[in-house]
């Protein structure tokens, strides 16, 4: 929506319908969130289709709809490729560094790097981190400020400022929890608006068949050309989105890696994870790029102008097959993918801000405190990221802008990550050197390409290799990495517990117990106590074989509220006088969990490492049953 | 036009190459526990996963070569 569009008196009470659902979805989940651990995490309770439909409204950028419909107008279905090639890396995320950072609790990827390396590491990735973030987050604000102003005619950083207000409103109330809350209801309006243009624009065509035959042949393959034409090939596409995008999302993504852990279990996590990448990612793609596949057969068939230009082909099919107000929805699906992405970076600064460089600079303060400062981080995130629009306006395009700036941070974090997680003998003077060393090398190749011409792979250099950049960047960051850990005298490393070779295991609970649990309800019987607890009947404890100081997680049990109403317990012993299909709770449980007492629960069995669990019966607070580490 | 084959055959080699190294490394250093039931269905539904799509997109270029269009 790069240019004025006509939009009518119902496309504006779409947009604003909107945000009004938006602004109250977020402020109504406000009321969950009363610790940094609800701010961050979202009090690491939910099931994993909250986070899979959650992440689908992130991992859609602001710019995907305009940026991908282009791509698949001029080279076909190849468009989808950057949204069905994240195999390669999914079993380093699944068996390596999501249970590796859920496990050890750990807050943020600098954190992660303290307990590797030391303190002096952690400070330069937290630099790097919010130098990315903030670079996001700004480029995201002038792709809405963009879109604000071709749709309602308004000023750039006027758009801008009012989606910044609009998230940093709820973001400052209800944090991590709202988040997700705001991006499931975004996710489902962004695939609903990119699956109807997409649907429309067939039926306009005349059905599946036509559409198909009217395709040019070489714009049917999944796959764009091995190496021509210049600014999209397939082997740029696999170094560039498979490879280094696609690592840097999900593992060097603050904000991406906060939404996994609020899951209320690693098992979760993971469900969540192969859910998006096996089936909402692939439709995602059709919902960003199918605009741009009916318009190129909708062009061939000579149902659009003869000139329109590539980049206006999302306004055009959206004109051509949308009713009066849906057009107002499909940009209000625009807007979402911008506010969903934009939340979730938003929520990440805060959370980098708060843990990596507040809690060490002002330590031992209260949650309360920690709070207060990351409700305040947000708004200056917010903030800093309008004033930081200017730099990404010198580029021709906003993506080229984002292209840039990712491939030059990308590699030099993704290389030191993936090796201290992998290789025991990477060290904290090694992971430096690799970190500046690959940014520098990373700028050197944007101003001279030609050093990326090994990595060439035959391709056309004159646009500068700039999906190769990427490939380039790994070889040389991975090079200096190597040769730092075993030239430079060996720095600080504690392999013992941060790297995939001695990740903490679950505790074993045998199926049969389990399935013990299996569709079995209980009424809560509240209990005064300021202690997070409960109790059983002696037979429902020895039936499911539990012991005094096991650890139970206790949810509402109805399945679509995912895990909101939820909370982690300690079992305190069992009560005679409990009916059987009932549980004590005591009230700081109840409380913690914003659970119902006159709602049913259900019982499952807490997988947590062995380590962290205690040995004797416990008398827990609060905070230590939600952080029992 | 260069074969459409030769993107799939370099994504799906060096790309496999990466996967499958990744979850023979996993299976020695004992990230991958394959006596727990978790860590087997997870891993069965990757690799699973995995040549769904390399399936899908196979049949995919097959469709797309068989048929003829109008340019």
């Amino acid at each position: 929506m790069d240019r004025a569009t006509e939009l009518v008196l119902w496309d504006y009470a779409a947009l604003s319908v909107y945000f009004l659902v938006v602004l109250l979805i977020g402020l109504w989940f406000a009321k969950f969130t009363s610790t940094t651990a609800d701010f961050f995490f979202a009090g690491r309770r939910f099931h994993w289709w909250v986070l899979a439909m959650s992440c689908v409204a992130t991992l859609v950028g602001s710019y995907s709809f305009v940026q991908y419909s282009e791509v698949g107008f001029k080279y076909g279905f190849c468009a989808m490729t950057p949204y069905t090639n994240e195999w390669f890396v999914l079993p380093l995320f699944l068996f390596g560094w999501f249970p590796l950072v859920y496990y050890h609790r750990l807050t943020s990827v600098p954190e992660y790097f303290e307990r590797r390396f030391n303190p002096q590491v952690r400070f330069v990735v937290t630099v790097i981190l919010l130098i990315y973030l903030q670079g996001y987050i700004a480029v995201n604000l002038l792709t809405i400020g963009r879109i604000m102003k071709g749709a309602l005619g308004i000023d750039v950083m006027v758009g801008a400022a009012l989606m910044a207000v609009i998230s940093g409103i709820y973001l400052h109330a209800g944090g991590q929890t709202s988040v997700l809350a705001t991006d499931v209801f975004q996710g489902l309006l962004l695939l609903f608006a990119g699956l109807y243009v997409f649907v429309m624009g067939i039926a306009e065509i005349g059905g599946v068949a036509e559409f198909w035959s009217a395709l040019p042949e070489h714009h049917r393959y999944p796959f764009a050309r091995f190496n021509e034409p210049p600014y999209l090939h397939a082997v740029g596409n696999f170094w560039n989105d498979a490879m280094t995008a696609t690592f840097a999302f999900y593992f060097i993504n603050q904000g991406v890696l906060m939404r996994f852990l609020s899951a209320r279990s690693v098992r979760e996590g993971r469900k969540a994870m192969f859910f998006v990448v096996v089936c909402l990612m692939p439709v995602a793609a059709v919902a960003v790029s199918g605009a741009g596949w009916v318009g190129r057969a909708m062009h061939e068939l000579g149902l659009l102008p003869e000139n329109l230009e590539a980049r206006d082909i999302f306004v055009a099919v959206t004109g051509k097959v949308a009713a009066p107000g849906v057009q107002g929805l499909i940009l209000a699906a625009v807007v979402a993918a911008l506010m969903s992405t934009l939340d979730t970076l938003i929520t990440a600064v805060a959370a980098v801000g708060v843990n990596d460089v507040w809690r060490v600079i002002v330590p031992n303060r209260s949650d309360h405190h920690y709070l207060a400062v990351a409700r305040a981080i947000a708004i200056v995130s917010a903030i800093l990221g309008i004033l930081f629009i200017p730099i990404f306006q010198e580029y021709d395009t906003i993506y080229q802008a984002l292209s840039d700036f990712l491939s030059t941070v990308g590699p030099p974090l993704a290389v030191p990550l993936a090796l201290a997680l992998l290789w025991p003998r990477f060290h904290s003077r090694a992971a430096v050197v690799a970190m500046l060393g690959g940014m520098a090398a990373m700028i050197l190749a944007l101003k001279y390409p030609v050093l990326v011409t090994p990595f060439g792979h035959g391709v056309d250099p004159s646009q500068g290799y700039s999906h190769l950049r990427s490939l380039y960047g790994l070889v040389v960051t991975g090079t200096i990495a190597i040769l730092a850990t075993f030239l430079i005298r060996k720095g600080d490393s504690n392999p013992t517990s941060y790297t995939w070779h001695t990740l903490p295991r679950p505790r074993f609970i045998p199926h049969h117990r389990k399935l013990r649990l299996l569709h079995r309800r209980f009424h809560i019987e509240p209990v005064e106590d300021d202690r997070v607890l409960i109790w059983l009947h002696p037979s429902t404890a020895g039936e499911l074989e539990l012991e005094p100081g096991e650890r139970l997680y206790v949810c509402d049990a109805r399945w679509w509220l995912g895990g909101l109403r939820s909370v982690s317990v300690i079992l305190g012993g069992v009560r005679e006088d409990l009916p059987k299909d009932r549980v004590a709770l005591s009230t700081a449980a109840i409380r913690q969990g914003y659970l119902l007492p006159d709602r049913k629960v259900i019982l499952e069995f807490e997988e947590e490492p062995l380590a962290e669990q205690p040995s004797t019966p416990p008398s827990p607070t609060a905070q230590d049953a939600k952080n029992p580490s | 036009m260069d074969s459409p084959w030769l993107p799939y055959v370099y994504d799906y080699s060096v790309g496999g190459l990466i996967f499958a190294a990744t979850l023979i490394l996993g299976l020695k250093v004992g990230a991958i526990d394959m006596r727990r039931e978790s860590d087997r269905r997870t891993l069965i539904m990757v690799v699973a996963g995995f040549f769904l799509f390399a399936a899908t997109h196979a049949v995919w270029i097959i469709l797309a070569s068989a048929s003829s269009g109008p340019k």
